[in-house]
């Protein structure tokens, strides 16, 4: 049976997490019996709200989503289609938590910026890329072009906003491509391009092209909003002990909220054009409900379990021990982090599925945690060290655009869409707490997100020249073969 | 004579498993296979009422010589690494030796593969297979801004005992959401042999 299948996936991907927090406690950073037992509380609820969530979305978002685009393809009406996908991607992103969280940190940190404002803003520009993305599909525009014209566009804007509102834009692509909206607008960019012939080439990338949106619009807002220093002071205060309780019903009502109009939305399109007939609708119902269940239970396991202790770990570690030690960590947990991201399990099994096996989940996976781990080493060098953050951005996006150029289209598409997926619920609490933790004040904590994000362009994409190479020369030995025949 | 002698191998087995099944087969002189990802459904009645009674399978297809498929299959219980089950296909074994088992194949738009494992099952089938597939020639294939839109399609194989096989199929044509031109098709094929691989006790 697959639930208990993916329960043994989700158990061998939050262990390792675990374990080493575990070690941690008994040899250098004892955290006291209190956060110890919340934090193995935690653990087991990351471990059964995951399982339950990827079930649920497998029998329910996904096929809904694919659908949704076959449907619009075929109606082979392109003001349609972007109607369509401009309300979906507007919905799904007002109704992602981890953006109302995000607008609250930037308007404490600049007041001039209207929270309520930004998380429109944001949306607004969700809902345009995703008509981008969908249109490159149906125009079989390369995805490389539409990077490169709207990054360069993305270079100029930020370039003139500085270093501390960058790193907020950047944190908010990160942060509107979350578990909700993943696996939605993943199966909506399939469904699109499985409808168009020739597939896996187009079928990647719609998650890539809608994410820039963000970063554009809060790049404007910020160049709009007049420009105050903003005290940053630390939002990083600690929270006193706080009760389960309280966790799981704020949870519980931030989740519904988000997954209300959704849900709506879904239902709305059922009687107008999805049209599933009765025993699959039962059946994706369930799967909605097993995703709400699941994510409540993974959400309040994080929050109750994990930000503290992250941050906790970030603080005393960083006063007591070496920099080279908080680094190393940094590099340990960024890589261990990434396997308990719910996105990245729905986008690497989507990459199996579309590619019918050929390009493994596993490598997907062990590529992306590089990646993230290089990423959340380098950004603890920042607030160590004090690097501007433009220096990451500039460098790091330009490169791998730069890879686009010699990078199959496919891996192209993989790469861009598992950036916004490595940036999810955990990497915004324990890896995001560790940094606050370890810089003291949230000026600084800013961009790890961000960065997060971007690491996955770079490291997918090697693996995909990887790829390319390797065929080529088993294509070379079979001609050698049949040439020596 | 010799081509009839050759038989499509039909092998349905648990996620992970096609790779050891093949480089068995290969072992015992089969020249290759195609594996194709798929769906299984059959499981408990528990199970599928929650909507969780899918599991990842994966399907291989070989072509094999007439007396092969008896080794590969002894070779794969022997192992008992590999689960799952083998269909054989194609020419005819004894002529009066009659068929036990039938295939049932639909291939019908994306979508309805749920609903017809359901109305499949209430007539007697115990399981069934889904694939996904593209479709070439409805009405329905048009050009939309320059690129062709061809129809997603499930494909569902289901093995039954030949006296259930009308009954089946009599079901599924019979379902109300089918009730559509160009919707999908049906047909049955004799399956000359059918062997579960878990090992022999």
């Amino acid at each position: 049976m697959d639930l208990l299948g993916k329960l043994k996936e989700t158990l061998l991907s939050v262990l390792p997490i675990m374990a080493i927090v575990l070690i941690l406690n008994f040899t250098i950073t004892p955290l006291g019996a209190d956060k110890l037992w919340r934090f193995i509380l935690g653990g087991v609820m990351l471990i059964l709200g995951l399982s339950l969530f990827l079930a649920g979305t497998d029998i329910g978002m996904v096929p809904v989503g694919e659908k949704l685009g076959s449907v619009l393809a075929h109606k082979r009406n392109v003001w349609f289609m972007l109607t369509v996908g401009f309300i979906i991607g507007f919905a799904v992103t007002m109704a992602e938590p981890d953006v109302s969280v995000l607008a609250g940190q930037v308007h404490d940190l600049n007041p001039s910026i209207p929270g309520n404002t930004l998380i429109l803003m944001i949306a607004l520009g969700l809902g345009i890329f995703v008509d981008i993305g969908l249109l490159r599909t149906v125009l079989k525009v390369k995805l490389k072009w539409v990077l490169f014209a709207f990054y360069s566009i993305v270079f100029i804007l930020v370039a003139f906003i500085g270093q501390s509102m960058a790193s907020i834009s950047f944190d908010a692509s990160g942060a509107t491509t979350g578990p909700l909206a993943v696996p939605f607008i993943l199966a909506l960019g399939l469904g699109v391009s499985a409808s168009t012939k020739d597939d896996s080439d187009s079928s990647f990338g719609l998650t890539g092209v809608a994410s820039i949106g963000p970063i554009i619009a809060v790049a404007f807002m910020a160049m709009l909003a007049t420009k105050s220093s903003g005290s940053a002071a630390a939002a990083a205060g600690e929270s006193g002990s706080i009760s389960f309780i309280s966790v799981l019903l704020e949870t519980l009502g931030e989740t519904a909220l988000g997954f209300a109009p959704l849900f709506a939305i879904i239902m709305l399109l059922q009687f107008t054009m999805l049209h599933f007939p009765k025993i699959k609708l039962k059946n994706i119902l369930l799967g909605i409900l097993y995703s709400f269940i699941g994510i409540v239970i993974f959400l309040t396991g994080v929050s109750y379990g994990f930000v503290e202790v992250g941050m906790y770990l970030g603080k005393t570690i960083s006063r007591n021990f070496s920099p080279v030690l908080v680094v190393v960590l940094a590099l340990l947990f960024g890589g261990i982090v990434v396997f308990a991201e719910p996105a990245v399990w729905v986008l690497t099994r989507q990459v199996e599925t579309v590619t019918a096996g050929r390009i493994k989940r596993s490598m997907v996976m062990i590529f992306i945690c590089m990646g993230v781990a290089v990423a959340v080493a380098l950004a603890m060098v920042r607030i160590l060290a004090g690097i501007n953050y433009l220096w990451f951005v500039f460098i790091g996006v330009g490169l791998s655009l730069l890879m686009t150029l010699v990078t199959p289209s496919l891996f192209t598409g993989i790469a861009f869409d598992s950036g916004g997926v490595a940036s999810g619920p955990m990497s915004t609490s324990f890896l995001l707490s560790f940094a606050l933790g370890v810089s003291g004040t949230a000026d600084m904590g800013f961009g790890l997100v961000g960065l997060i994000a971007i690491s996955p362009l770079i490291a997918i994409q090697i693996l995909g020249i990887i790829f390319r190479l390797k065929e080529k020369k088993s294509k070379k030995e079979v001609r050698n073969a049949a040439a020596s025949e | 004579m010799l081509l009839l002698q050759n038989n499509l191998m039909i092998a349905i087995v648990n996620n992970g498993h096609a790779r050891r099944f093949v480089s068995i087969a290969r072992e015992s002189g089969a020249g290759g296979g195609t594996i194709i990802p798929a769906k299984g459904t059959a499981t408990g009645n528990f199970l599928r009422i929650l909507g969780l009674g899918d599991t990842s399978k994966e399907m291989i297809l070989m072509v094999i010589g007439g007396d092969l498929a008896e080794k590969i299959v002894e070779k794969v219980q022997s192992d008992g690494r590999v689960k799952g089950v083998v269909a054989l296909l194609g020419s005819e074994k004894e002529e009066n030796m009659a068929s036990k088992w039938k295939m049932i194949t639909i291939i019908v738009n994306t979508g309805y593969a749920d609903d017809i494992m359901d109305a499949a099952r209430k007539a007697g089938a115990s399981g069934g297979t889904v694939t996904h597939a593209r479709g070439t020639g409805t009405a329905d294939d048009g050009k939309f801004l320059g690129v062709e839109i061809v129809p997603e399609k499930e494909m569902i194989l289901i093995l039954s005992e030949a006296e259930k096989t009308d009954k089946i199929v009599n079901a599924i044509s019979s379902l109300k959401c089918l009730d559509e031109p160009g919707i999908g098709i049906i047909y049955t094929q004799d399956v000359t042999d059918f062997r579960n691989l878990d090992p022999k006790k």
